[in-house]
């Protein structure tokens, strides 16, 4: 102990006041992990240093802490890593500045033998180095002769190809360096892949060692690995220039023993200017952002979302207004990152945008002059509430939900496709609680053409793609991946894949009856054993009366589910606003991590207290200030592209453009009928398709996928718009609506029309001297309709 | 893929490893380079599955049952023989590698019309987890346009049929195929969105200007990203609409008799000669695929591909109405058919020749398969995947070269080399310097390589 204090001394004389941080001081340390146990003579320990600061900062120390073994000899620390010698134990002093901490350290077995681990080590390294990866050996042919399984996901297939493939060259037992494994990657002999490994590092040492062990798989009664724990845990943030963050990362075995894994564990980072991360499993922050970082070891998959937080020069937060919680969760988080809110938009942007999102349609003109002239404080809510219960709107959200249920007529004939969409389209209209829709949709069953419902089963078949297909609608969720094996970045694993599967197992479409079988069971294909449908208690499934869809549909509609609210409010939230809190809205998982989070818990839970009422929910986002803001930008907030500081401009969708032209050059009036509804392509839950749509990447509802909705701009589409059968058309019999309107009135009507204002002094003047010089009058209308509907402020939502 | 039917092990045994092996590796960016001589691609799909046997690959020695009927030539190029159904082309032969060792490693797979179609436009046999791109979409995307007035990637003239055999796959629509439609050689064909509509070109210019003036962007919001794409895709549109040279790539009227003759003023001939036109014009990737639409010129001809199930030989339409496989086809040796074909393909490689563009040009005569060395009971031919020929043309591809060999049936590989489509795709990557190491990411971003199970066909380079 004396030799420990007086060390201690000297470090406290040499560095004390050092690490005292210039914005606020060091209040206290923390060691992670609090003891250390190594076990075996190859065990290490990375540890982790925290330091609490005064001003609430918290940061990683684990650089600049000196830390001392009380006994070298059993146990010694280098840059933070702990490696065992003797049997024994010692204790760990940790001190930075003034602050210390102490971790004891338990040594044992070291003198027995401790072979590499085949699957927990060899594998893992392979992994770790990107060798099984999909583009490297890891692709279903291999690579130059040499095929891994993906990600290591078949262990014994990896040993064949590591051991007795190749004639026995890849691994050597005889002479360890002269392997393959190890001379390739090396680039000791020509390796496509590059360099993979260098001499001294531990990953070749840990092959070199495993082949010099015999190169052995691992037995039948071999430890499996159970989950992992990283620390810091599920999320910290990070003050610039103090960005710094070292992982620990440890691997919990069935015999319950423990093993740090740091240095084997595989990182990656969903956005790598905003965060890296280092094979040893340092993080280094960039700039200012949010990004997950997703640690990876063998089949077990964690992430820490990191905010990095930087000081914008002028940055001051002016407490912008707030309608309701919406507003709260966004200004949090944009105060946090130091990004201002763009202001709110006009009553006419505001009122074409509405109408968009809610109806689909643009608003007519009379809505329009009566809504500009009410003086109202209360009027925009007003009008939300005016349009959430109007028929279009239900006709127009009807149609979002037949995109993903896939109702085309291809796969659903004789009036199927007719029946089904038009069953969705009476769900929305009665505002069916979103659970009980999703209950009634994966529990039907009967005669496709009385039980419209039942044709979810018929558009989709198959119990894989029906485990696919439910999975991406109602949990967010691609498990395709798993199919055939592990994925990366998926929590799904192949087993999860085939007990969605069993789930649809016994569902059976005979001469378009959907009705349940009692026998049918799914196996995994690459272990063969039988699966248990997900969701299921063991003993409900030995019933063979029991339809196993109940119980899954209990466990999705489940208050406590962790995605089915919460993916139905993303949706919802990015039909609003131009992009999901999680984005890509169909991909939930723990590497793709939400923007806002607070803001996607806070609305989910909403939706489930108000009884999953979707039109609840369009309703509060609406209101909030968050959807009305402006699309302009200010100076501090033009780089944001996540958190919605502003509204986004966005093209049109389809069925709103066809509409909206229509509209516009007067070949359709705003509905008042049913019958008159139908001639909208965004008030048929069923629209045919055309070029014209086609062009503007209307979905072929093929896929459950948000995707196939194509957004981007094409060439296509502005071909269309400039020169295309239907707007020539068009455009060309706009004559009869607008040719008998003197020029003030019809520039006027057009620009109410077309972009819900009226136009300004410029834009009337030079309309209106283009209407006097041309020739020929009814030309010229033309000209001025197809000029107006070529217009970005015609083409996008704003 | 080399010598597909017997796997690795055997194969090294053989002791052709080395050899093979140094064929797989992807090329290190320095060769890659020196490979790169094609900057345009242009296919001719003759769809159907054409007869080797007949074509390219002649067997004299077939049983006299199972016989072709064609006499062996000799061409330009001592020591290669065709059949007489390509006399004009043998006198091209200086400028063809005819490659009679492709084959489709899973026979399965390919061995329909669909997939089969989709195979060769992609490259990569249908049915995997992704569906992959048309090699044109491929190459579009990865190489983008040269000529920004016309579509990258055209089909001449694209039917219905093939609506279902081209894919987008994962890519933006933007690559997607732009097919012009229609009978070129019919005096009144307009190739549609491409020309102004119902409008002139003053009157456009006009609307044009008033646009451009009443255009004030979005207010507050001119930065939006996908506004300013949209305004740099309504310049090219514009100036596809009104270009002069667009029209003048598509113009088949404007070119000289004497050349419309040449490639033959029907259907087929006047296809391929819009395909020179449009590779002249500076598009990328042209692939020609003409499926003879009806026409009261052949009587009876309803489905003329080459697809001889039946009554190959016949020396008019196979007078099957309703009936057979090959209902309302013409034989192989008719007008319609390598009649025609002939004629097209000679024209086009000495016209191609002629105005340099084979230099840059990788040329590519193909079909999904080959057909049957044994004559069925119904007199035709079925459809044989295990050995076809292909020919190729331009870009470095060393003339008068043959490759590859098929027993004296046509019916397997004798050669030690055997390329699939899978190949096929990689040469056409690797004539155009596309770096096949690197993926191309899905909107899921899985990586995706590009003709993975293929290796470029080495004698073409």
């Amino acid at each position: 102990m004396n030799k420990f204090t007086f060390t201690t001394l000297i470090f406290v004389l040499l560095f004390g006041e050092q690490c005292v941080a210039a914005d606020g001081s060091l209040q206290r340390i923390e060691v992670y992990p609090t003891e250390v146990n190594l076990l075996s003579n190859r065990s290490r320990a990375q540890l982790v240093v925290t330091g609490q600061f005064n001003n609430d900062e918290v940061r990683d120390l684990t650089r600049e802490a000196k830390i001392l073994s009380t006994d070298n000899e059993i146990a010694s620390v280098t840059n933070g890593i702990v490696s065992p010698h003797l049997d024994g134990s010692a204790t760990l002093q940790v001190v930075v500045g003034t602050q210390s901490a102490v971790v004891p350290v338990t040594v044992s077995n070291q003198a027995a033998p401790d072979p590499i681990r085949f699957k927990h080590e060899t594998l893992a390294i392979l992994t770790k180095q990107g060798c099984n990866s999909g583009s490297c050996h890891g692709s279903p042919q291999g690579k130059g002769g040499f095929s891994l399984s993906l990600f290591a996901y078949a262990p014994h297939l990896d040993e064949e190809a590591l051991v007795r493939d190749g004639f026995n060259r890849r691994t050597s037992v005889i002479d360890p360096p002269a392997s393959l494994l190890l001379k390739k990657p090396t680039l000791r002999v020509t390796h496509v892949g590059g360099k993979r490994l260098r001499r001294g590092e531990l990953a070749y040492q840990i092959l070199h060692d495993w082949i010099y062990e015999g190169a052995n798989g691992d037995s039948v009664d071999a430890l499996t690995c159970t989950k992992i724990e990283v620390h810091p845990g599920q999320q910290r943030l990070l003050h610039k220039p103090h960005a710094d963050q070292q992982l620990s990362v440890i691997a919990h075995f069935s015999d319950g023993s423990t093993r740090d894994v740091t240095s084997i564990a595989t990182y990656d980072t969903s956005r790598d200017e905003v965060v890296q991360v280092e094979p040893n499993g340092l993080v280094r922050g960039h700039q200012r952002g949010q990004a997950a970082i997703t640690v990876r070891y063998l089949e077990h998959l964690q992430s820490v979302y990191f905010t990095i937080v930087e000081d914008v020069e002028g940055f001051v937060w002016m407490d912008p207004a707030e309608n309701n919680y919406v507003d709260q969760h966004v200004h949090a988080k944009l105060r946090q990152l130091q990004y201002l809110p763009s202001g709110l938009c006009s009553d006419a942007a505001f009122l074409r945008r509405v109408h968009l999102d809610l109806t689909g349609l643009l608003p007519a003109v009379e809505r329009a002059k009566t809504f500009f002239a009410d003086g109202s404080q209360q009027k925009r809510a007003a009008l939300i509430d005016e349009l959430l219960v109007c028929d279009e709107h239900a006709r127009f959200w009807s149609l979002k939900t037949a995109d993903l249920m896939r109702v085309n007529a291809q796969k659903l004939k004789d009036g199927r496709a007719e029946l089904f969409a038009n069953w969705i389209y009476e769900a929305c209209r009665d505002n069916v609680p979103v659970d009980e829709f999703a209950r009634n949709v994966l529990l039907a069953s009967g005669n496709t053409l009385e039980h419209p419902a039942a044709n979810y089963f018929q558009a989709v078949g198959l119990p894989e793609d029906l485990a696919e297909t439910t999975s991406q609608i109602f949990m967010g969720s691609r498990i395709g991946c798993a199919k055939c094996h592990n994925h990366p970045f998926e929590n799904w694993t192949q087993n999860d894949y085939y007990r969605i599967s069993a789930v649809f197992r016994r569902v059976e479409n005979k001469d378009n009856i959907v009705t349940l079988t009692a026998m049918g069971e799914m196996t995994n294909p690459s272990t063969g054993k039988v699966m248990l449908p997900w969701g299921a208690p063991a003993d409900q499934v030995a019933d063979e009366t029991t339809d196993r869809r109940i119980a899954f549909a209990d466990w999705l509609t489940d208050a406590d589910n962790p995605f089915f609210a919460r993916v139905e409010v993303n949706r919802i939230w990015s039909h609003l606003l131009g992009r999901g809190i999680v984005e890509p809205i169909d991909d939930f998982r723990s590497s793709n991590p939400p923007s806002n989070v607070e803001l996607l818990d806070t609305l989910a839970a909403d939706f489930v207290a108000s009884g999953y009422d979707r039109r609840h929910i369009i309703r509060t986002i609406c209101d909030s200030r968050t959807y009305q803001r402006s699309v302009e930008t200010n100076a501090f907030n033009e780089t944001d592209e996540q958190l919605f500081s502003r509204a986004r401009a966005r093209l049109l969708t389809a069925e709103q453009i066809q509409d909206a032209v229509a509209l516009v050059s007067g070949a359709l009036s705003h509905p008042t009928t049913d019958d008159d509804r139908m001639k909208f392509a965004t008030q048929r839950p069923l629209p045919e398709q055309t070029e014209f749509l086609k062009a503007f990447g209307q979905p072929k509802r093929e896929t459950p996928c948000a995707c196939e909705r194509a957004s981007e701009p094409t060439l296509d589409q502005a071909i269309q718009l400039l020169n295309g059968q239907q707007v020539f058309a068009q455009v060309n019999g706009s004559v009869s609506r607008f040719g008998k309107l003197d020029d003030e009135t019809l520039i006027n009507a057009l620009y109410l029309a077309a972009f819900s204002r009226t136009p300004t002094d410029f834009e009337a003047s030079f309309a209106q001297r283009h209407l006097t010089t041309s020739d020929n009058r009814d030309d010229a209308v033309r000209d001025l309709v197809w000029a107006l509907v070529n217009t970005q402020e015609f083409m996008f939502q704003h | 893929m080399h010598l597909p039917r017997l796997n690795r092990r055997s194969f090294v045994r053989l002791g052709a490893c080395s050899l093979s092996a140094l064929g797989g590796l992807p090329r290190s960016s320095a060769s890659l380079a020196r490979a790169a001589r094609a900057k345009n691609v242009l296919v001719v799909f003759e769809q159907g599955g054409m007869s080797h046997i007949d074509t390219w690959d002649p067997k004299p020695d077939l049983p006299a049952e199972h016989s072709s009927p064609f006499k062996n030539i000799s061409t330009n190029v001592p020591g290669i023989e065709v059949t007489e159904l390509l006399s004009k082309t043998s006198k091209h032969a200086d400028k063809l590698t005819i490659v009679r060792c492709m084959t489709q490693p899973t026979p399965g797979i390919g061995n329909s019309h669909p997939k089969g179609s989709q195979y060769i436009f992609s490259g990569e046999a249908p049915g995997g987890p992704i569906v992959m791109p048309d090699i044109s979409s491929v190459v579009s995307s990865v190489l983008g346009t040269k000529a920004p007035h016309l579509p990258s990637n055209i089909l001449v003239p694209g039917t219905s049929e093939q609506q279902h055999n081209t894919r987008i796959g994962f890519l933006p629509p933007a690559h997607k195929v732009f097919k012009t439609g229609g009978q070129p050689h019919h005096p009144d064909w307009k190739v549609p969105n491409l020309g102004l509509l119902g409008i002139d070109e003053r009157r456009f210019k006009i609307r044009s200007d008033l646009l451009s003036n009443l255009d004030v962007g979005i207010p507050g919001g001119t930065r939006a990203k996908d506004a300013q794409t949209m305004l740099a895709l309504r310049a090219q549109a514009e100036n596809m609409l009104t270009n002069p040279a667009t029209r003048k790539a598509f113009d088949l009227q404007g070119e000289p008799d004497a050349i419309r003759e040449a490639y033959g003023k029907g259907h087929r001939g006047q296809c391929y000669l819009l395909g020179r036109k449009l590779i002249e014009s500076g598009v990328r990737f042209v692939t020609i695929d003409v499926r003879e639409p009806p026409s009261k010129d052949y009587p009876g001809g309803s489905n003329m591909n080459w697809d001889h199930h039946d009554f190959i030989y016949s020396k008019a339409d196979t007078k099957i109405k309703g009936g057979g496989a090959g209902a309302g086809r013409w034989g192989i040796a008719t007008w319609p058919m390598m009649g025609s074909t002939d004629q097209a393909i000679s024209a086009l490689l000495e016209d191609m020749d002629q105005r340099g563009l084979l230099d840059e040009t990788l040329v590519c005569f193909v079909s999904e398969f080959g057909r049957t060395p044994k004559i069925n009971e119904r007199k035709g031919r079925d459809h044989w995947t295990h050995a076809f020929a292909f020919a190729f043309a331009g870009a470095g591809v060393p003339g008068g070269q043959l490759v590859g060999s098929t027993d004296k049936d046509g019916g397997y590989i004798t050669s030690p080399m055997a390329y699939t489509l899978d190949d096929y795709a990689a040469t056409i990557y690797e004539k155009l310097g596309i770096d096949r190491t690197k993926p191309l990411p899905t909107p899921e971003n899985r990586p995706i390589y590009l003709a993975m199970h293929g290796h470029p066909i080495r004698e073409l380079f």
